[in-house]
């Protein structure tokens, strides 16, 4: 089966949402937890093969690859009814099993050291497929094994799989609450210039944003690590939705990013969703209300919804660079342009000076499997300009960290740093460098833009 | 008689002058009476006469007989009335009268003259009539003229019987006979004498001939005007069955008028007798008239025509015959309708069929309605009906192999078969109505229709899987299965890029199926898979074709389902094919360009050179693959509506008829969605210059990503060699390294100047081509592609840069004063309702 992808999750939160990811598609699939076909499923109208291959005696499993330097959420995993679901091979467990304590040095420097094991696991799954598309990463930015081992693997990816895809599902830390990782400023700053530089593709799921919307629209009082995770599988199920129900367009992974991203460094997109449902008011008082096209299209518009907390548009110049709606459920196609219509009309969205954008749409097949209590109910990538807030707020971070030399001691202990800090001022760089760039892609003359002339 | 008597006559002429409007009518009445009286025997006994009346009164009722004694002896006692005995007589006959003259259904009156032995034989001609007339059908209505009409003969009293004791008898009588020659036709020498008035009278009933002649010569086959084919030797058939029966009228007419010495009848008796026959052979010849040279379902229109004429008589009298001539189309009809086939010698059926017709074409072109020979009493929409259920039948017999038991749909024509097996006895005992304005048939052709239909479509799905086979012309011939058109396309990438005379069907036929085993495809049925088939369509005009160009998918269908699916339909889907296949190659190979450029981009940190320039060329390829996708959009989710109807009727087995119709509206919609259909013709080639364009940047890109990896790998190499030398313990890079090194860079930003130059060229170029399209397509009249115009112009870049397209052309602005124009509208109504 051609364009499969292969997800590879790494530490705690990328093994988590991996987790949740594939409960979700299981579910969707009509897969049980052990990888069964149910009865009820049927073969030819969804492609299952995208995210899962099938052993010889028929039951899938997932391409995934599990790595992680510390058991805990490994051994939740491999004693969940979803044990037998995964290729046991597949699953990594760093021997030692001490972690990388959340510092970026010692994940990259692990994953430098297990980079052969590691390998091994990906070349061979590689091998299995027919047609690699390329590649997801689930994993956090701030903790140490996603941030530190996920940017030596980044690294690497691309250079042994040079024509793949590499997509990156990043959770950012959540910025509103002092984190116990006290470096994570570091592991931030230093991942992100592996976004920038490695991945083609970034979904940023900021942990602010889905926090909020855990207590704001949800009404969560403490959202839990599993209940934000629900919101996070959500999104990447929908965002794959396209690949797993083939129709006229966007079966493929490059077909669904490469109209968002005009230029290789801006690849970072946000995603909203709509509508969210909480498991608790499923049970107690599902609020049922209309979705229309026009409603979901407007609502995932609004900040409210995105799972990306942007700082407020002071100069009121940032704009959307490109716009994919996928919207599920019961459509009639006319009602698509009479939202985009309206929208227009109301001037919901502005768009970049410097060349054509507009709001595309995907129709997306529902899976029959679940039962969805909206009608309609819409994913949004966009690739906003002001996506760079989310990374100068970093910079900010990581400037007050850096001028105060706090915690570099634990750096200073892993050979990459040893010499010097180098790494860090040349990611400093590139990611002010990205900023920069996503500032000017608010202006007309983006495409006459130097990064240089703008330095001075 | 003497002369007081005819001093009484001329006082009687007097009298009757004064009185009456019709002197000579109201004369002859008063003489009639008044020598009845006159031949009267006197020795009737006035006492037997008055027992006689009080007997028969005392039958109906006592008081009556008591108030007739009472009067009579009130007479008795006057002498106003001397001639008792003659008026008790004449009240006695008159009494007697009307009970004699029962209502009789015929055709034409029988003539009643005065004979003596006028009672028995009136009451015999019209036992007679009854029944020996087969197809009598006057109304209810019709009864009590024709009463009234007998009635206004008072003759039937042998005792007033008429004597006309006049000097010209002989002559008046030769004038009846006369007449009654004449009425069939026969010319007389000598007719046309006596009064104006008896001339008048003569004329009228010489009418009757003239009418009865036209008639004659209607039926006459020699006279060529006679209407031709089954149905209209049915018309004939019954236009001579009412001229047999009028010739028995007149028969017995003529026997009474021309009877012996003393009966007969007056020219004016006959013409009263004439009124009805003249109405009816009127009626009769104008229904003939209008029927010359018709024939079929023409002429079953032509006399249904009089079927709704206001004069009941004429209706019922159209009606008949109507009845009669549509027996042999009932026949055809029911025929066609439970068996599918036609026996129609005449050509009347309004069902033709043509000979020749390849099988795959037997739906489209075998069958055909002859709009002219539709009887008016059925409607376009039920001729379409009769039509699809009779072919429905022949489709499945010829088709399917399969013969359905006629008792499928039969039962629903019910009402069509009962009138055809004994319908004519309902006709005649006038319970019945005529099959043909039966409430049934309506109803009943509408469920054979749909009982056929249902069946037909039936064995459409289930034998011929004709759901799986239009689901599978839009997923791969109008690429909606995407999974398997991307692997395909990855598949077959290398080789259509090679020109199209070195390409060979088995090579990508072999392609094709490791697309169908690794994609969704594989799932399909193999009835459907065994019918996908690649196929290289070559061009004629000797151009040097790649295989892009050239190759097509193929979906075989045959059997039943070509009826579907013709070779024009055929020819649809492959322009559709070709062109959608083209968008989504084009979007393909951008999107490869996109990949090279990211892989690329990580090798061009140390390059800031190239930097601009590719940011440039990536922000031009996005647009344009911008507009592919909402080209792609538009294409395929602009039809979706039209396929969804489509398939939910053939889901549904609605008729065959419907599902041409909904195919042929999908396939139109997308025709225009993808602008190659004939009304956006002028868009085609406007969207080819945009894709030619496009194409144009991909091998601009080509070019350019070559020239930087080949730069690139010349400053490894150095970088290479720099480190081996360092090794070596060399100088790194010496003087004319370093004069070589900046020619070849020198050389390397010329070639990055002249492909910017050529960036900025194809940039306007490209520009232009869409901004000209989306003018174009926001003024063309199609709603859909007017979206698509905003769409493609979502943002209003183009709009800022160019001014053509600048409000009172785009679609936004018509919009917003199509919204202008109904607010004024509104508020002048608003204001003229005020007024």
């Amino acid at each position: 089966m051609p364009s499969e992808m292969i997800t590879l999750q790494l530490g705690q939160c990328g093994n988590q949402i991996g987790f949740e990811f594939w409960k979700q598609l299981c579910i969707e699939h009509g897969i049980s937890p052990e990888g069964i076909l149910e009865e009820f499923a049927s073969a030819g109208s969804d492609r299952k093969d995208v995210f899962f291959y099938q052993a010889d005696d028929d039951h899938y499993i997932p391409r995934a690859v599990l790595l992680d330097l510390e058991p805990r959420v490994i051994h939740t995993i491999m004693n969940s009814p979803y044990a037998k679901l995964y290729n046991p091979e597949n699953v990594y467990l760093s021997k030692h099993g001490g972690g990388a304590g959340n510092n970026w040095a010692s994940g990259y420097a692990q994953g430098e050291k297990l980079n052969e094991e590691v390998f091994d696991i990906i070349n061979r799954e590689a091998d299995g497929s027919d047609n690699l598309e390329g590649f997801v990463l689930c994993h956090s930015i701030a903790g140490g094994t996603g941030s530190g081992m996920g940017s030596y693997i980044l690294e690497h990816l691309s250079d042994r799989f040079p024509k793949k895809l590499v997509q990156t599902y990043s959770v950012f830390p959540n910025l509103d609450e002092i984190s116990d990782v006290v470096v994570q400023p570091y592991n931030s700053l230093l991942t992100l210039k592996r976004l920038t530089e490695s991945a083609d593709c970034v979904m940023v799921l900021d942990n602010t944003a889905l926090n909020r919307i855990a207590s704001d629209r949800l009404h969560i009082q403490n959202p839990s690590f599993a209940q934000i995770n629900t919101l996070v599988s959500t999104i990447m199920s929908a965002s794959t939705a396209t690949l797993r129900y083939p129709s006229y367009m966007n079966n493929d992974l490059i077909s669904l990013v490469a109209p968002l991203i005009p230029t290789p460094r801006l690849h970072f997109l946000m995603t909203g969703y709509t509508p969210l449902t909480a498991d608790h008011e499923l049970n107690t008082a599902p609020k049922i209300r209309k979705t229309t096209v026009l409603d979901v299209m407007q609502r995932l518009l609004q900040p409210k919804n995105m799972m990306v907390s942007l700082s407020p548009d002071r100069t009121n110049q940032h704009c959307y660079i490109s716009i994919l709606n996928i919207i599920q459920g019961e459509v009639d196609p006319s009602q698509v342009h009479k939202s985009l219509q309206r929208i227009r009309e109301r001037k919901l969205a502005s768009f970049i000076p410097w060349g054509p954008a507009s709001i595309q749409v995907a129709l997306s097949r529902r899976s029959p499997y679940v039962h969805a209590s909206h009608k309609v109910s819409g994913l949004l990538l966009a690739n906003h300009t002001n996506i760079c807030s989310l990374f100068d707020r970093c910079l900010q971070q990581y400037d007050k960290l850096r001028k105060r030399e706090a915690f570099l001691e634990v750096f200073r202990k892993e050979p990459m740093f040893r010499e010097s800090l180098e790494e860090f001022d040349e990611s400093r760089a590139v990611v002010d460098d990205l900023v920069r760039e996503y500032q000017a892609a608010a202006t007309p003359d983006y495409v006459h833009w130097n990064p240089e002339s703008s330095q001075i | 008689m003497d002369e007081s008597s005819s001093n009484l006559a001329a006082l009687l002429h007097k009298l009757c002058t004064g009185l009456s409007s019709d002197p000579d009518g109201a004369y002859e009445l008063a003489v009639s009476y008044l020598s009845s009286t006159s031949e009267k025997p006197r020795s009737q006994d006035e006492r037997l006469l008055c027992q006689k009346i009080q007997s028969r009164l005392t039958t109906v009722s006592a008081r009556d007989a008591d108030k007739f004694n009472e009067c009579y002896a009130k007479l008795k006692n006057t002498f106003i009335l001397k001639q008792r005995v003659s008026v008790l007589t004449l009240l006695l006959a008159l009494s007697e009268a009307p009970q004699q003259s029962e209502s009789t259904h015929q055709l034409f009156p029988i003539p009643q003259l005065a004979t003596k032995s006028n009672i028995g034989l009136s009451g015999a001609a019209s036992t007679s009539s009854k029944s020996t007339i087969g197809s009598v059908s006057w109304g209810s209505q019709g009864a009590p003229k024709n009463q009234g009409s007998n009635q206004s003969l008072p003759s039937n009293n042998s005792n007033m019987a008429l004597v006309l004791q006049s000097t010209d008898r002989p002559n008046d009588r030769l004038c009846v006979r006369d007449a009654v020659l004449a009425a069939t036709g026969v010319k007389t020498k000598g007719a046309g004498g006596g009064s104006r008035p008896m001339q008048a009278l003569y004329a009228r009933i010489a009418h009757l001939g003239f009418l009865h002649d036209r008639l004659k010569e209607f039926i006459d086959p020699n006279s060529g005007i006679m209407p031709q084919g089954l149905m209209g030797e049915g018309l004939v058939a019954s236009i001579r069955d009412e001229l047999t029966e009028y010739y028995r009228s007149v028969a017995l007419l003529q026997s009474q008028a021309c009877e012996g010495d003393g009966g007969g009848g007056t020219l004016r008796r006959v013409c009263v007798w004439a009124q009805e026959p003249l109405h009816r052979l009127t009626w009769l010849a104008n229904i003939a008239h209008t029927a010359h040279h018709k024939k079929g379902g023409e002429l079953a229109s032509c006399v249904h025509r009089f079927v709704r004429h206001g004069d009941e008589r004429v209706a019922t009298l159209a009606r008949r015959l109507l009845t009669a001539l549509t027996y042999p189309l009932l026949l055809m009809l029911t025929r066609w309708l439970l068996h599918g086939e036609i026996d129609d010698p005449y050509n009347e059926f309004f069902i033709e069929s043509r000979s020749g017709v390849p099988i795959d074409r037997m739906w489209h072109d075998k069958y055909r309605v002859r709009e002219w020979m539709v009887p008016s009493f059925m409607s376009r929409e039920q001729a379409a009906q009769i039509l699809a259920t009779g072919k429905s039948v022949v489709f499945m017999r010829e088709a399917c192999a399969d013969e359905p038991g006629p008792s499928d749909h039969a039962h629903h024509l019910q009402p069509l078969l009962k009138s055809h097996t004994g319908g004519q006895s309902d006709v005649d005992s006038g319970t019945g109505t005529a099959w043909w304005e039966a409430e049934g048939l309506r109803a009943g052709v509408a469920l054979a229709h749909a009982a056929a239909s249902q069946r037909l479509l039936a064995a459409l799905t289930t034998h011929h899987h004709l759901l799986d086979h239009l689901a599978a012309h839009r997923r791969y011939l109008l690429l909606a299965q995407g999974d398997f058109v991307h692997h395909l396309m990855t598949l077959l990438q290398d080789e259509l890029n090679k020109p199209a005379t070195s390409l060979y069907v088995h090579n990508l036929t072999c392609t094709l199926e490791a697309a169908v085993r690794a994609t969704n495809a594989q799932f399909e049925p193999p009835h459907v898979l065994a019918r996908l088939h690649v196929n290289l369509y070559p061009n004629c005009d000797g151009r040097d074709d790649c295989g892009w160009d050239v190759f097509a998918l193929q979906y075989r269908v045959d059997g039943p389902l070509g009826t579907l699916f013709p070779a024009t339909c055929a020819a649809r889907y492959r322009a559709l094919f070709t062109q959608l296949w083209r968008v989504k190659r084009i979007e393909y190979s951008l999107h490869d360009a996109w990949r090279e450029h990211t892989i690329l981009q990580k090798r061009l940190k140390y390059m800031p050179e190239v930097w601009s320039l590719m940011r440039r060329v990536s922000c031009l390829r996005a647009e344009a693959l911008r507009l592919c996708g909402a080209l792609q959009e538009a294409s395929c989710v602009g039809a979706e509506p039209a396929w969804a109807e489509l398939l939910a009727a053939a889901g549904e087995r609605q008729d065959l008829d419907r599902l041409l119709r909904l195919h042929h509206n999908a396939l139109e919609r997308h025709s225009i969605h993808a602008m190659i259909h004939h009304t956006t013709q002028e868009l085609q080639s406007y969207l080819g210059n945009v894709l030619n364009e496009t194409l144009a940047l991909r091998s601009f890109e080509a070019t350019l990503h070559n020239g930087i990896n080949a730069e690139l790998e010349r400053r490894d190499r150095i970088e290479q060699m720099k480190a081996e030398r360092v090794a070596r313990g060399e100088y790194a890079f010496t003087a004319a390294d370093e004069v070589q090194d900046k020619d070849k860079r020198k050389i390397f930003l010329q070639f990055l100047a002249s492909r910017k130059a050529d960036l900025n060229v194809w940039a306007r170029t490209y520009r232009g081509h869409v901004t000209t399209l989306i003018l174009k397509l926001a003024l063309h009249a199609e709603l859909s592609l007017q979206t698509l115009a905003f769409r493609l112009d979502y943002s209003d870049f183009y709009k800022r840069g160019d001014a053509k397209l600048h409000e009172p052309l785009t679609y936004q602005h018509k919009r917003l004063s199509e919204i202008g124009l109904n607010l004024a509208r509104s508020k002048m109504l608003d204001r003229t309702k005020k007024k």
